[in-house]
């Protein structure tokens, strides 16, 4: 059994980078305390990198794979050996990346899924492309049935159907994100850190041409990093969905996308849960959808960038005929407005009213005694206070009444459509009826006599669930909801 | 016909058994107590002294847990009479709550797998826990008798059995 293979060279400087990442931090620790001279700094430096590669060339030798026709095995750890082993049949998702630098060199990054709960999943930081293709080819053949077989065999896999992202569509998604903000968040705390770094000289100066400046130049100011963060999230959403492009085979689908850094993942079409489109009030005023799915898989949600987009942006009145030629067995109508009892918008507006007033009671209550224990006064803080309690009051409102003025269900022979409104975005879940996994109801007391239930709904998402729930059904329609839930087909 | 509505709890739903409410007084006592020895542990090597803010603020929240380990106690009766589960011959729900009022219902097709589990203060009572997992959460039917919860595992599993629906693709 000597024919274990390593992973290409190039995985050598992906494991230094990693190395490096966790043992630069209590270096950068002794960096800063000052008082080394710039030699001893520099001796360090070239320590750290030199540590960091060989820890890198280690990882890279001790790990090893190996490919048999039934299962792919993988061994690494230096000290503590680990082993994983991962049949083709239980595959369910392959992603590869391909950062910019690899581009010359054909290989990925790969991670392979199973649905399995543990976090199960092999990561490979540089493969090379024959090999990839050579798990794939073994994964299509473990998941084929056999009578399929002798019609599958050798020729070129049938394309079933191809979607491009549009580029001027790609431009107006990436231009109505709100991500800018975040991005100016980014910069602004960036900025103040370096400045605790900058020499003192130059942070007095720095400090005296900001106190000089008139009102004016500070509006220029903000006016510039405003720019800049949206410039930032235009990119950042450009580069990561250039050149979108979903496929259909069989029952597989293919994504890719990216610019600078390349993105390819297979899925296989029973490992979706449930499809779910979404669309923030922005982007319903541009007439634009983006549609992802819920995957059960071994990955737990927090990790970013989990959710698998499969039209990050799409026309909304093409968004059902495309899909339609990717999810076959999909029903994609619009739900009907949901069977509430009589003055559910009354209900919902005066239970977020009652929450807001015991939030502003308590925050009131807390800041009035640290007052008066600390003694502190603060300038004007009555009015800001209220100020963002009217505020918050106003927005949630304001989303109570979008929330149930935007719930809406329907139920066909194997689908359930959920539309619900999260702040004013709305989200609408297409979930076929065997994924639907379990479902709970709610009431208070006062909602037993108006026949009105709350009720709930759990999907698998990732290794974990998701909830998706509607507010004051009524209760003959709901029933009939249920019953539909568990008929047992 | 499954009702969601508790106002119209099945007739037919079962109680947990009486033994029950005599467990979940022991883990409530003995909560209570282990609070009351880390409380005295604390107070005696803080040296009693209510001045310290540190210890005025531990105390606090010594006092709302104890508050809280009452009114379970208090609760008990409560949450007995309405705690109520029914195996239909599609799924299984269990009813919680009077003033709050909550439903939970797995269709037995999406059954995963069932477990029983049973710990030191369970084994006292001769009670289970029984589990049931789907592929997106779990859900638990507290303190059930043995027999009843042989019984249930396996109409549960034969049920899911014959329900699950094959998978396939490609």
């Amino acid at each position: 059994m000597n024919n274990r293979k390593h992973q290409s060279k190039l995985a050598i400087l992906a494991e230094s980078i990693s190395a490096l990442r966790t043992i630069i931090w209590p270096i950068i620790f002794i960096f800063f305390r000052g008082g080394n001279s710039w030699y001893i700094q520099g001796l360090i430096v070239v320590g750290l990198l030199v540590l960091s590669v060989i820890l890198g060339l280690l990882n890279w030798w001790f790990f090893t794979y190996q490919i048999t026709p039934h299962e792919i095995s993988l061994t690494r750890g230096i000290l503590v050996k680990k082993q994983a082993h991962i049949p083709f049949e239980r595959v369910q998702t392959i992603t590869r990346t391909q950062p910019i630098y690899f581009q010359p060199f054909h290989v990925f990054k790969v991670s392979i899924e199973t649905s399995g709960k543990n976090d199960d999943k092999l990561l490979f930081n540089a493969l090379a492309l024959n090999e990839i293709e050579n798990i794939e080819s073994l994964r299509k053949q473990a998941q084929t049935k056999r009578h399929e077989e002798q019609v599958v065999n050798d020729q070129e896999p049938k394309i079933d159907a191809q979607y491009q992202i549009n580029n001027r569509e790609l431009c107006v998604y990436a231009l109505t994100s709100l991500g800018s903000l975040g991005t100016i968040g980014v910069a602004v705390a960036i900025l103040t850190n370096i400045n605790d770094l900058l020499p003192n000289n130059f942070q007095n100066q720095f400090n005296h041409w900001i106190n000089s400046q008139t009102v004016a130049s500070y509006a220029m100011l903000i006016a510039i990093a405003v720019f800049v963060g949206f410039i930032g999230a235009f990119l950042r959403l450009y580069n990561r969905y250039f050149q979108f492009t979903i496929k259909r085979t069989a029952a597989q689908l293919f994504l890719s996308r990216g610019l600078l850094t390349k993105q390819n993942v297979q899925l296989r079409m029973s490992r979706i849960q449930a499809v779910h489109y979404e669309q923030s009030l922005l982007r319903r005023l541009v007439g634009l959808m983006s549609v992802s799915v819920l995957l059960a898989s071994s990955v737990s949600n927090e990790e970013v960038d989990k959710q698998t987009s499969i039209m990050p942006v799409v026309k909304e009145d093409d968004t059902d005929p495309v899909l339609k030629q990717f999810l076959p067995d999909y029903q994609f109508g619009r739900p009907q407005k949901a069977p509430m009892v009589e003055k559910a918008i009354f209900y919902q507006l005066r239970y977020v009213f009652f929450i807001n007033c015991a939030i502003i009671a308590f925050v009131s209550v807390v800041y009035t005694l640290f007052k008066t224990l600390t003694h502190i006064q603060m300038p004007y803080d009555f009015a800001i206070m209220s100020g963002v309690f009217f505020v918050l009051l106003v927005y949630s409102l304001a989303s109570a009444y979008a929330k149930i003025a935007m719930q809406a269900i329907s139920v066909d022979e194997n689908y359930m459509i959920i539309q619900i409104a999260m702040g004013f975005t709305k989200n609408i879940y297409f979930i076929p009826r065997e994924k639907i996994q379990s479902f709970s109801t709610t009431q208070t007391i006062f909602m037993v006599n108006k026949n009105g239930q709350h009720f709930n709904v759990i999907i698998r998402d990732g290794d974990g669930r998701r909830q998706v729930s509607l507010r004051y059904l009524d209760q003959a329609a709901l029933d009939k909801i249920t019953n539909w839930l568990v008929d047992v087909k | 016909m499954i009702k969601t509505n508790q106002g119209m709890i099945p007739k037919d739903a079962q109680s947990l058994p009486q033994s029950v409410k005599k467990m979940w007084l022991l883990i409530n006592l003995l909560g209570l107590a282990v609070i009351l020895i880390v409380a005295v542990v604390i107070n005696i090597f803080l040296k009693f002294d209510w001045q310290n803010p540190i210890l005025l603020g531990l105390n606090g929240v010594v006092g709302i847990l104890l508050i809280i380990a009452i009114v379970d106690i208090v609760l008990i009766p409560y949450n007995y009479h309405f705690y109520k589960y029914i195996l239909n011959e599609d799924a299984i729900s269990v009813y919680k709550g009077f003033f709050l009022r909550k439903s939970e219902t797995i269709p037995l097709n999406r059954i995963q797998n069932v477990d029983t589990r049973q710990g030191p203060i369970l084994r006292l009572f001769h009670l289970h826990n029984i589990v049931i997992v789907t592929a997106a959460n779990a859900f638990k039917i507290e303190g059930i008798s043995e027999d009843v919860a042989q019984y249930l595992r396996t109409q549960l599993i034969s049920a899911a059995r014959q329900a699950r629906e094959v998978e396939t693709d490609e």
